[in-house]
């Protein structure tokens, strides 16, 4: 079958932006659990929106020639969704990177709390990513609840920043850009929710709000 | 909503050769139903059985019921039925007259003769099928003279001066050029308004694009029936996922 190979080159060209967007992601904490002070970040948000444009070309080049049905038009579509949000936690791996190097130097503690949800948010990531390789809807679904953990951290660490007791100027920058980041992994969980739910998409023919158990 | 059609555990027979195997499904009122499936699957003898074509058929055998309303087919005279029921069949089948004589053809054999009537059925029969403005100029010009997809439309407008309920469309665009075929389509989302239009059609993009509801045949079976979006979008039939998909066989 023609679509056949056609979705394999898409799922491929996915699974291509997924693994740059890891390791983007993973430089970017690496970055910030360093303090800003690793000095081998290599960050390419660049390449990453080149895959979101490709994929895109090439899902509509297929929807034009293959008028897909069923489970490959479900494909087609979660796939021009999920690039979105692929592209999107590019984005904010950049946006981690930028204030992670504004926290080169603090002597500032970070709460404990906030490694805790960095693990969490990568492996939702990974989750989420390997659950649509896979086309495994139990693992989508897992991802899909994990990301009431992650909100519920999100609550109780932004509450820890807004108690933190800000006594000089690399304080108060301290937890301004230590906020944004956490806002930044929150989001990050989010997308990663977001492919998971694609992922059921495609595998089930239903929407977020009909996943059950 | 209203159904036209009710059938009910039909199973038809061409001497040993079992055609429709217990078949049962409802044609709603108003609304395009399009019957899709590989050659040889039944879907136009089942369409056939609507107006009792098959009765043509010496070696053919129907079980089960097939209710036009609250009536059996079977019940009622084959006249009044596919005068109610009308058809349209794949290629365009004009009679060798004019393009008056040809829409005007059913209701002169049904007695009426009065000038008048019959030209203003002519009329809005010809306007009803979108083909008035194009032949209002040359009515007493042989049919045979007009392009495929012209003649086609008459023949829809020759069906619908019949005033019927329903009409059966067998392959109606199979032998159309893409220009003709989005007319007939067209024109077919318009007449879904006052009639009932049951379609066979090998076309999936046709299907998908113009009808409410879809049934899936293979090997004389009804796999799935359902509304065409929900069939397209998240068959629940995996030899349905396969055929739409173009992966069957």
């Amino acid at each position: 079958m023609f679509i056949d190979s056609e979705i394999n080159n898409v799922n491929g060209l996915i699974k291509k932006m997924s693994s740059l967007v890891q390791s983007n992601i993973r430089q970017a904490i690496g970055l910030y659990l360093s303090k800003g002070d690793n000095e081998d970040t290599t960050i390419n948000d660049e390449i990453v929106n080149q895959y979101e444009k490709l994929i895109d070309e090439v899902c509509i080049d297929i929807l034009i020639k293959e008028r897909p049905y069923s489970k490959d038009l479900r494909e087609i579509f979660a796939v021009i969704k999920m690039v979105d949000d692929l592209e999107r936690i590019g984005d904010h791996a950049e946006d981690i990177k930028n204030f992670s190097l504004k926290l080169r130097g603090t002597l500032e503690e970070r709460n404990p709390e906030i490694d805790i949800m960095l693990d969490k948010a990568l492996k939702m990531i990974d989750d989420a990513i390997e659950s649509f390789v896979t086309m495994d809807k139990a693992l989508a679904v897992k991802t899909i609840k994990a990301d009431d953990e992650i909100d519920a951290m999100y609550d109780k660490i932004i509450e820890s920043l807004t108690n933190y007791p800000i006594k000089s100027h690399t304080a108060q920058n301290f937890v301004i850009y230590t906020t944004l980041i956490v806002k930044y992994i929150e989001r990050i969980a989010d997308h990663a929710t977001n492919i998971a739910e694609w992922t059921v998409y495609i595998v089930a023919g239903i929407f977020k709000d009909e996943i059950q158990d | 909503m209203n159904n036209v059609f009710s059938v009910k555990n039909v199973d038809l027979f061409y001497g040993e050769k079992h055609v429709l195997k217990n078949v049962s499904f409802d044609i709603p009122e108003k609304q395009v139903t399009a019957f899709i499936g590989p050659s040889g699957c039944g879907k136009s003898t089942l369409l056939r059985c609507f107006n009792r074509m098959n009765d043509l058929i010496p070696s053919c055998n129907i079980k089960g019921e097939i209710h036009f309303h609250d009536r059996s087919v079977q019940e009622i005279n084959p006249i009044e039925l596919r005068t109610r029921v009308g058809m349209v069949f794949q290629n365009p089948n004009p009679f060798p007259m004019s393009i008056f004589d040809n829409v005007a053809y059913g209701p002169r054999c049904q007695g009426m003769k009065n000038k008048k009537e019959i030209n203003d059925l002519v009329v809005d029969s010809l306007k009803k099928a979108s083909l008035y403005e194009e032949v209002k100029d040359r009515l007493k010009d042989n049919a045979l003279g007009l392009s495929g997809g012209q003649q086609q439309r008459l023949c829809i407008a020759r069906c619908i001066a019949m005033k019927p309920e329903v009409i059966l469309m067998d392959e109606p665009t199979s032998a159309l050029d893409p220009i003709a075929t989005l007319k007939i389509e067209e024109l077919i989302n318009v007449l879904k308004e006052e009639y009932t239009i049951v379609i066979v059609t090998h076309n999936m993009q046709q299907a998908s694009r113009i009808s409410d509801y879809t049934a899936f045949f293979m090997l004389g079976e009804v796999i799935e029936f359902s509304s065409t979006i929900s069939l397209f979008k998240n068959p629940k039939n995996k030899k349905t996922e396969d055929y739409i998909t173009g992966r069957f066989g």
